[in-house]
C-alpha cells in the first residue's frame, strides 16, 4: 500500500477507516496464526507506515521508530495466539505500538536525542505550510528545517500521554473514541489531556504562531 | 474543557508540518524483510541446543559470562576451604564406618591357642568360622605392621635374555 504522493499525510484518512475489510483482515490473521509467514507480511505492509509514523512523531528519532516499529510487529506475531479478535488487528497492534512506546519513552526520560526525518518536497503545495512560511523567505528549507526541529523540541517537553494524544489526533487524524481505546482511558480524559498539551504547545511555539 | 478549533487553528497548521516528515526513500519497502528476518532467526535460535544458547548469551552479554565464572570459582574455593578444614582430608569427611565394625562381634581366642574363631550368626545354625594359625607366625598380640614378618628378597628386574 505505497502512498500515492509519497507521505505520511496520506496515511491519516486510513487511520479511520482501515482500507481492508475485517473478514479479509481475519483470514490473513488466521493464516498468520498457523505459522503463514507470507500472511503476515502482508499485515506489516498494510500497517508499517502508521505504525512507524506514530512512533516517529512520539520519539523524533528515526533509528528509535524503526527499532520500535520492527519490535511491535515481531511482539505481535509472537503474541498472535493471544489475539481473540476482539478488536481489529489494526487496533490490537496500534495498542502494542502505543504500549511499547510510551514504556520506551519513560525509560530514556533523560535522553532525548533527535534524529529527524527529511521534510519532503510536498510541504511547498501544503496551504498550512504556506500560510506559516512565506514564499519570499529567501531561505525557506532552512526556515523549514528550523521550525521542524522547534516543533519536534516543543512536543519532547510535553509528558508521553500527552505528546502521544496531541500527536494521534492532531497529526495523524485519530478521531478521539480510538484513541481511548489505543490508549485504555475515556473520551472526556482523551479531550481534556488533547487541550492542556495544545495549551502548552502554543505557549512553547508562540514566536512561530504570531499572526 | 472545549478544543475549538479556532482557538489552535495556527498550532495545527504548525503540527501538519510532521506530516511532511519522511524516512530515507525505500525504507518501508525492506521493513517487513526485516521484520521477518528477524522472526526466522529468533525461531532458528529456539530450535539452538541449550549449550549453544548459553554460549551466545555469553558472547553477547560479557557480564553474564564474568558472573558465571565468578560464582564457579567461588564455589570451588568454598569446596576447597571445607575439605581443608578437616584434617583427615576428604577421607575424613565422609562418614567414619567404624559404628559397622563396633556392631561385630569380638574374636573370641580359645584357651588353645589354636587360632582366632570368629563368632557369628552362622553358630545358631551349626557353624563356625575358624582361621587356621599355622599359614603365618602371626600371633594373636601380633600386627602386620609392627615387626617385619616377611625377608623377602628383593632383586632389580632385567629385561636382557
Amino acid at each position: 500500500m505505497r502512498i500515492d504522493d509519497g507521505t505520511l499525510a496520506a496515511v491519516v484518512p486510513q487511520v479511520i477507516e482501515p482500507a481492508i475489510l475485517p473478514t479479509e483482515e481475519q483470514v490473513l490473521v488466521r493464516r498468520a496464526k498457523d505459522g503463514e509467514l507470507t500472511a503476515y507480511d502482508e499485515l506489516i505492509q498494510r500497517y508499517q507506515e502508521r505504525i512507524y509514523a506514530t512512533v516517529y512523531h512520539m520519539t523524533a528519532n528515526h533509528e528509535d521508530a524503526n527499532d520500535l516499529a520492527q519490535e511491535t510487529f515481531i511482539k505481535a506475531y509472537k503474541a498472535l495466539h493471544s489475539f481473540k479478535g476482539d478488536s481489529s488487528f489494526y487496533t490490537w497492534i496500534y495498542r502494542i505500538a502505543v504500549n511499547k512506546t510510551i514504556n520506551f519513552l519513560k525509560q530514556r526520560r533523560n535522553r532525548t536525542h533527535m534524529s529527524l526525518n527529511d521534510v519532503d518536497f510536498n510541504v511547498e503545495h501544503d496551504p498550512d505550510m504556506l500560510a506559516l512560511v512565506s514564499h519570499n523567505t529567501p531561505h525557506r528549507a532552512a526556515k523549514l528545517s528550523e521550525l521542524s526541529a522547534s516543533l519536534n523540541a516543543a512536543l519532547l517537553k510535553l509528558s508521553e500521554v500527552h505528546r502521544m494524544v496531541v500527536v494521534l489526533h492532531d497529526v495523524q487524524g485519530v478521531p478521539h473514541e480510538e484513541i481511548g481505546k489505543l490508549m485504555n482511558c475515556n473520551v472526556g480524559t482523551v479531550r481534556s489531556r488533547l487541550f492542556y498539551a495544545r495549551q502548552q504547545l502554543q505557549a512553547l511555539l508562540s514566536d512561530y504562531l504570531k499572526s | 474543557m472545549q478544543d475549538s478549533p479556532q482557538e489552535f487553528e495556527k498550532l495545527r497548521q504548525l503540527l501538519a508540518l510532521k506530516r511532511h516528515e519522511n524516512p530515507p526513500p525505500g525504507y518501508f519497502r525492506d521493513f517487513s524483510s526485516y521484520v521477518l528476518n528477524q522472526l526466522e532467526r529468533d525461531d532458528a535460535r529456539a530450535s539452538e541446543s541449550w549449550f549453544l544458547r548459553l554460549v551466545a548469551l555469553f558472547q553477547a552479554r560479557p557480564a553474564i559470562s564474568w558472573s558465571f565464572c565468578m560464582a564457579t570459582g567461588l564455589v570451588l574455593v568454598a569446596a576447597t576451604t571445607v575439605f581443608e578444614g578437616n584434617p583427615g582430608g576428604p577421607a575424613a569427611a565422609m562418614p567414619s564406618v567404624e559404628p559397622t565394625f563396633a556392631s561385630m562381634p569380638d574374636p573370641v581366642v580359645p584357651a588353645s591357642g589354636a587360632g582366632v574363631v570368629f563368632e557369628t550368626n552362622l553358630q545358631s545354625a551349626g557353624f563356625a568360622l575358624e582361621m587356621a594359625p599355622a599359614r603365618t607366625n602371626l600371633g594373636p598380640g601380633d600386627s602386620l605392621f609392627s615387626t617385619p614378618l616377611f625377608n623377602l628378597r628383593v632383586e632389580p628386574a632385567s629385561f636382557s635374555r
